[in-house]
């Protein structure tokens, strides 16, 4: 009884821990799948539409799950308010901010 | 309106010319920024290099001059590649700032500017009521038409505010003056004389003005005959031949025209080739000559069309 107890118990928590890690990777892909959709209307709406760098990013941004959608918002309204900043200096910085509790960079 | 142009620039820039006396005067015309060169504004007394904390010259970085470019594009330089090819953009309360830097051509166009290393912010300011006691000069009270009128100035002499203030002055009408308000049509090339931002003016320009923004004269003046029926037409630094035939146009269809000219007197623009056919014709019946001797926008005084004074 104890073995199969012992041997249910390694069963579940192999298995569970499987479940885990490959939740991971599954989020990794949905959100690679995400920023690639993504890229693709900041760089419609920018070649095509041509529109305002902060509108085109607040837009990218709905199609995005946070954190990624953190990003994307944030780096659209700060460029409208702030003066002191320049986009590669914001975007760093919110990557930096926003990207570490992404599953990308787990 | 003159503090909205603070916006548009770096936070230290703007800092220390916010602190300046001249700025807080409202004397200031020009801000320019060129890169490792000290920040230089103009006013209506002279030349100012405004000082920083430590009383030494403020330079411009290439850093300040990068920041300030992507200010004025709201960093989205590729939407505005058109615009950039003509040299300037026009920022809302109608302030103009031209910029220089590498051009890149296409076909011997000039395609856009790359590599900016020059910003020149102009102040736009409205004078309302300058043109009030020119108005008596230019306006056939008999008749109630305005006369045919060239205003003649160097840079800097005041020829765009003039023009602005008379296109409100006819356009709302005086009744001190006899004047009754008239459908003015305004091509606006530059969006210098409303200011209009995003097509919408922001400048008093009349309530009976019609504005074609951003759009050449010459095809700009014959839309407007066309469409919006105007009984005098106003447009900004004619000189060129189409700008030339397109106030031919005008003239025959019966419309007044206002509008002005780059010249040191009138015998300078009498010596214009292009302008030969309608000075010929005796288009103008009225020649406004500016100057900045005695300040900007200083009327030297008003001819009629055989060049008489006129009093």
């Amino acid at each position: 009884m104890v073995k199969f107890t012992g041997a249910c118990l390694i069963l579940i928590s192999g298995s569970s821990i499987g479940w885990i890690l490959a939740s991971v990777y599954l989020n990794r892909e949905r959100e690679l799948k995400e920023l690639q959709v993504a890229f693709n209307i900041l760089n419609t709406e920018m070649s095509y539409g041509k529109n305002l760098l902060a509108d085109v990013l607040e837009n990218a941004a709905g199609v995005l799950k946070p954190p990624l959608s953190s990003i994307f918002s944030r780096a659209g309204e700060e460029l409208k308010n702030s003066r002191e900043k320049s986009f590669s200096e914001l975007w760093e910085e919110l990557v930096d901010r926003y990207g570490r509790q992404s599953f990308l960079a787990q | 309106m003159a503090s909205s142009v603070l916006k548009y620039l770096p936070v230290n820039i703007a800092n220390i010319i916010a602190n300046l006396k001249e700025w807080q005067k409202r004397e200031v015309i020009e801000i320019r920024m060129r890169v490792n060169q000290p920040l230089q504004l103009i006013s209506y007394e002279g030349e100012i290099f405004p000082l920083d904390e430590k009383n030494n010259p403020c330079i411009i970085t290439p850093l300040d001059l990068e920041r300030a470019f992507m200010i004025l594009v709201k960093n989205s330089y590729y939407a505005i590649e058109r615009q950039l090819a003509e040299g300037f953009l026009t920022i809302p309360g109608g302030h103009r700032v031209g910029f220089t830097g590498q051009a890149v051509l296409e076909g011997g166009e000039i395609r856009t500017i790359k590599n900016i290393n020059s910003l020149n912010y102009r102040i736009s300011r409205q004078l309302p009521g300058i043109a009030g006691g020119l108005i008596k000069k230019i306006f056939d009270s008999e008749e109630g038409n305005i006369y045919n009128s060239l205003i003649i100035g160097p840079p800097l002499s005041g020829k765009t505010t003039l023009l602005r203030d008379m296109v409100r002055l006819i356009s709302d009408g005086d009744e001190r003056y006899g004047l009754k308000g008239k459908k003015v049509a305004l091509v606006d090339e530059r969006s210098e004389i409303a200011g209009a931002y995003n097509g919408i003016p922001q400048n008093k320009i009349g309530k009976r003005t019609d504005l074609l923004d951003n759009c050449p004269k010459a095809r700009g003046m014959l839309l407007l005959i066309r469409a919006m029926s105007p009984e005098v037409l106003a447009v900004d630094e004619i000189g060129h031949r189409e700008d030339v035939l397109a106030l031919e146009e005008v003239i025959n269809a019966g419309v007044k025209i206002l509008c002005t000219i780059h010249g040191r007197d009138y015998y300078s623009v009498l010596q214009r080739p292009s302008l030969q056919g309608l000075l010929a014709g005796k288009a103008f019946e009225r020649y406004i000559i500016l100057s900045n001797r005695a300040g900007i926008g200083t009327v030297e005084m008003v001819l009629d069309a055989s060049g008489k004074e006129v009093k």
